[in-house]
């Protein structure tokens, strides 16, 4: 048997709510607020613009495959790089030592 | 008109003038008071003030107008009920009980009631369960009354007590040793008074404001959601699908493979009785009318005051402890029930029978087995109606039967 007493219950709790039936469906509004510090800025957005509005940088799926491509040539090139000094740098000891022999000789 | 209100106030200051620390302890034992038949449990190791808050609390609502009994001393049979009119039976041949004075007693105390000898115990069980007492076939009919008793549970008793006994105490508070700076604080206390704690306590509310009070405090109205969050905790710690109630096989055994095991009911053997849901909800009635409020928060504080000593947890190591887990997990719960707007989604299927609610309430189901309880309820009444078969239940899913 239906207890009075409990569909009270049910009914206060319910007209807490703010849910609404859509069909068979039931939906209710979350209230979430953004507070500023959650707003995001788009990746190309901090790059261009001067101000941006959040303290977040959202990439998406390509701009942020398309950077870790880049930062990976970009390091191919550095370390082809640094070879290439290191033999300039050993042909210029090797070009002033013979300068230096050459001279005093 | 006297504000009754302070005379409750002015009885816990009074006994914490008196009695040091268990702060939490003597404000439940105190609201406990303001309901009609109240019975208190205190329960604490040796020498850590429990016949001393008995009688404080005696002496502040009734003066010298109260009975203590000893379980330690009170061996002869009868004697704390009534005894027989000696000269009656020899002259008159009748048989006239004269009815002891605990019986007629408005305060009552027992001063280690573990050691209470069964035929006592007896007695007072049934005084505590209808209102009255009998001795040599005659019947006596116990008024309003206060019963305060007290023991040591780590005491080897004479006798054990049975559990229903215990069930009549409304509740039950443990005390705490004293600190280091407690210890002080009594010492300063005993001075102050002259070690004579217990004659210096006055008497701060007369008989009949305690029976006004008692009134005012029954007919406080706790709102539905109050009401409803004490049906539910109580029924957290006594549900169980596979029926431990009428079960020979307990937890943690009965619970092997079951979908429930996560919540509170796997960590209860035995659970508390429907007491407990009145008692709750009289301290409920008693917070509200003294403190003009009471929260789900005072409500879990109080529960576990209700609890300890109603019901026996598979982790008993330390049962305070146990329970004060235990109820927070209850407050997540019961949050979580909030989240899902169970209760809602309930009360629309109550009015209306929708497939699609009702797919989302068995999911609730799986996740709470209150509200499945509730569901099942529902689903006899929709197999009735026709508009659902009994193989598609969710008791039917689950396999419950």
């Amino acid at each position: 048997m239906e207890s009075e007493y409990f569909r009270k219950f049910l009914e206060s709790k319910s007209s807490k709510v703010n849910a609404k039936i859509i069909g068979d469906l039931l939906a209710w509004d979350e209230g979430l607020q953004i507070s500023r510090s959650s707003k995001f800025t788009d990746f190309l957005e901090l790059v261009y613009a001067e101000k941006t509005t959040g303290d977040a940088i959202v990439l998406e799926r390509g701009t942020a495959l398309d950077l870790a491509e880049r930062i990976e040539w970009m390091e191919k090139s550095i370390e082809s790089l640094s070879k290439k000094v290191k033999v300039l740098v050993a042909i210029l000891i090797l070009v002033s030592l013979v300068a230096i022999w050459g001279w005093l000789t | 008109m006297t504000n009754k209100r302070e005379y409750v106030r002015t009885l816990q200051e009074e006994v914490m003038k008196r009695f040091v620390g268990n702060e939490e302890a003597t404000y439940i034992a105190i609201l406990n008071l303001l309901h009609k038949r109240s019975t208190l449990l205190i329960r604490a190791p040796r020498g850590t003030g429990k016949s001393t808050l008995m009688l404080l609390l005696l002496k502040g609502m009734f003066g010298d107008d109260f009975t203590v009994i000893s379980g330690a001393s009170e061996v002869k049979r009868g004697e704390v009920i009534g005894r027989l009119h000696i000269p009656s039976l020899e002259k008159e041949g009748t048989e006239k009980v004269l009815w002891a004075r605990f019986v007629q007693a408005h305060g009552k105390g027992i001063d280690e009631v573990n050691r209470l000898n069964p035929y006592t115990t007896a007695n007072v069980h049934h005084m505590m369960q209808f209102g009255e007492v009998w001795a040599y076939g005659q019947k006596s009919t116990a008024s309003d009354y206060t019963l305060i008793a007290n023991e040591n549970p780590n005491d080897l008793t004479t006798f054990i007590q049975p559990p229903p006994f215990y069930d009549r105490f409304d509740v039950c508070v443990y005390l705490n040793s004293l600190t280091v700076s407690q210890k002080f604080e009594l010492q300063e206390k005993n001075n102050r008074y002259e070690n004579d704690l217990i004659n210096s306590m006055p008497q701060v509310i007369k008989y009949e404001d305690l029976l006004e009070i008692r009134r005012e405090v029954e007919g406080t109205e706790l709102d539905p959601e109050t009401l409803g969050f004490i049906n539910i905790l109580v029924r957290d710690f006594q549900v169980c699908v596979r029926d431990k109630e009428h079960s020979s096989v307990l937890p943690p055994v009965l619970c092997e493979g079951c979908h429930f095991t996560r919540f509170v009911c796997s960590s209860v053997k035995e659970p508390p009785s429907e007491r407990a849901t009145v008692v709750l909800t009289q301290l409920a009635k008693a917070k509200k009318w003294l403190e003009g409020e009471v929260r789900n928060d005072d409500i879990i504080e109080m529960a576990k005051w209700v609890l300890v000593h109603r019901i026996s947890l598979v982790r008993n190591e330390n049962v305070i402890e146990e329970i004060d887990e235990l109820l927070q997990r209850e407050k997540e719960r019961m949050l979580e029930r909030e989240s899902r707007r169970q209760w809602f989604i309930l009360n629309e299927l109550y009015t209306n029978y929708s497939p699609g609610l009702y797919r989302t309430a068995r999911e609730i189901a799986v996740e709470d087995n209150v509200f499945a309880e509730e569901l099942y309820a529902l689903e006899e009444k929709w197999i009735k109606e026709g508009k659902i078969k009994k193989e598609e239940t969710l008791k039917a899913t689950l396999g419950i039967k």
